[in-house]
């Protein structure tokens, strides 16, 4: 059956324990029959589990948005000579640059290994999950309720590991930045390390810790499934693209096929 | 794959189902797992409840040691004996 259509939607929610989101999730394909799975899924997360609803209700972002907020840095070991392997680290829901993953980079480096660090929870996208709502997050309205202009004389990097360790809490729970949302990042870092001469295009490795671990499964699937998205993409219907979780996915293959098992030619 | 065995966040035996699966599966056999007698995230000095120096350094090595042995040629025996363990031997 198609998972994408509204009936496996409601057939699901037959199945499935009778908990309040099953039954609101059947009720809700009866009510849209016209939307696909994952607008179903939206609108039953909006009245059951609101707190879900940033991971339920996918939206289209473009890869110039993603590229701005992206964050790859890169660095070079102090031995050894160009072309230097590479290893491209994925961090979990804790911050990029904790100790623990400054200690990894270090490992690696001191191996002679080139390390680029994946940082998902980059400067730009931290300030956009807080001031990208009605609400400012509640670490910056803690800082100063009466004046929230009065916050910007902190520091920012203050400002910044409060905000962060709300959004590490909401990526653990699942309510944001899914794994395979973080795999656009992932995609995004691979196509930049590809651009480095000093690096050895046929030696790149991945590792993801925790979450992070899932970003690179995920990003294995996909790249293997790009073939499969073209096709339903080419069967997709609906009329607005922009709520589609299809649309993500050729997104984000369109411009790698990478497989990180395959070694690539050198270019 | 590096798992930790008393993971509280995620379910060991299922991630290491999955490897089986897709070794018994895949042509090429691309996991190997290693397991470790430690709870989540027992590499991070952050989390002092799960932190252990030792596994940590093992894990950091063993890590390490795949990616170098990736970059290897194997030798034929040794890929037909991969072939035939993950083929017929899926469990192991």
């Amino acid at each position: 059956m198609n998972t994408t259509s509204p009936l496996f939607a409601l057939i699901n929610s037959l199945i499935a324990p009778h908990n309040q989101h099953s039954v609101v999730l059947g009720i809700s394909s009866l009510l849209c029959f016209q939307c696909e799975f994952m607008d179903v899924a939206c609108m039953a997360a909006r009245n059951t589990f609101p707190e879900f609803q940033e991971a339920t209700c996918l939206q289209r972002r473009g890869w110039e948005e993603i590229e701005q907020e992206a964050s790859h840095p890169v660095w070079f070991p102090e031995k050894g000579t160009p072309p230097y392997p590479a290893v491209i680290l994925n961090h979990g829901s804790s911050p990029a640059f904790s100790n623990s993953m400054k200690e990894r980079r270090e490992f690696f480096l001191s191996r002679g290994y080139a390390v680029m660090i994946v940082d998902s929870f980059s400067r730009i996208r931290t300030l956009k999950y807080c001031f990208n709502k009605e609400q400012p997050c509640p670490a910056y309205q803690e800082v100063d309720e009466s004046t929230r202009n009065m916050t910007m004389n902190l520091p920012e990097n203050n400002l910044l590991a409060e905000i962060r360790r709300e959004m590490m809490d909401r990526v653990t729970k699942g309510y944001f930045l899914l794994p395979a949302e973080r795999t656009a990042d992932l995609f995004i870092a691979i196509k930049a390390i590809r651009s480095y001469k000093k690096i050895d295009q046929n030696n790149l490795h991945i590792v993801g810790y925790s979450h992070g671990g899932s970003v690179v499964l995920d990003a294995i699937t996909m790249a293997n499934c790009r073939e499969q998205a073209l096709y339903l993409m080419s069967r997709s219907k609906a009329s607005d693209p922009s709520r589609r979780i299809i649309p993500i996915a050729l997104q984000v293959l369109t411009f790698s096929t990478f497989n990180p098992l395959r070694p690539r030619s050198q270019h | 794959m590096v798992l930790a065995k008393e993971d509280t966040f995620v379910k060991p035996e299922i991630c290491s189902d999955v490897a089986k699966y897709i070794n018994h599966n895949s042509f090429w056999k691309p996991y190997d797992v290693e397991t470790f007698n430690e709870g989540h995230a027992f590499d991070m000095e952050e989390y002092r409840d799960t932190y252990n120096t030792r596994s940590k350094a093992s894990a950091m090595q063993k890590t390490l040691t795949f990616i170098e042995w990736s970059q290897q040629t194997r030798s034929t025996p040794y890929s037909a004996y991969r072939w035939i363990l993950y083929s017929f031997l899926p469990f192991k």
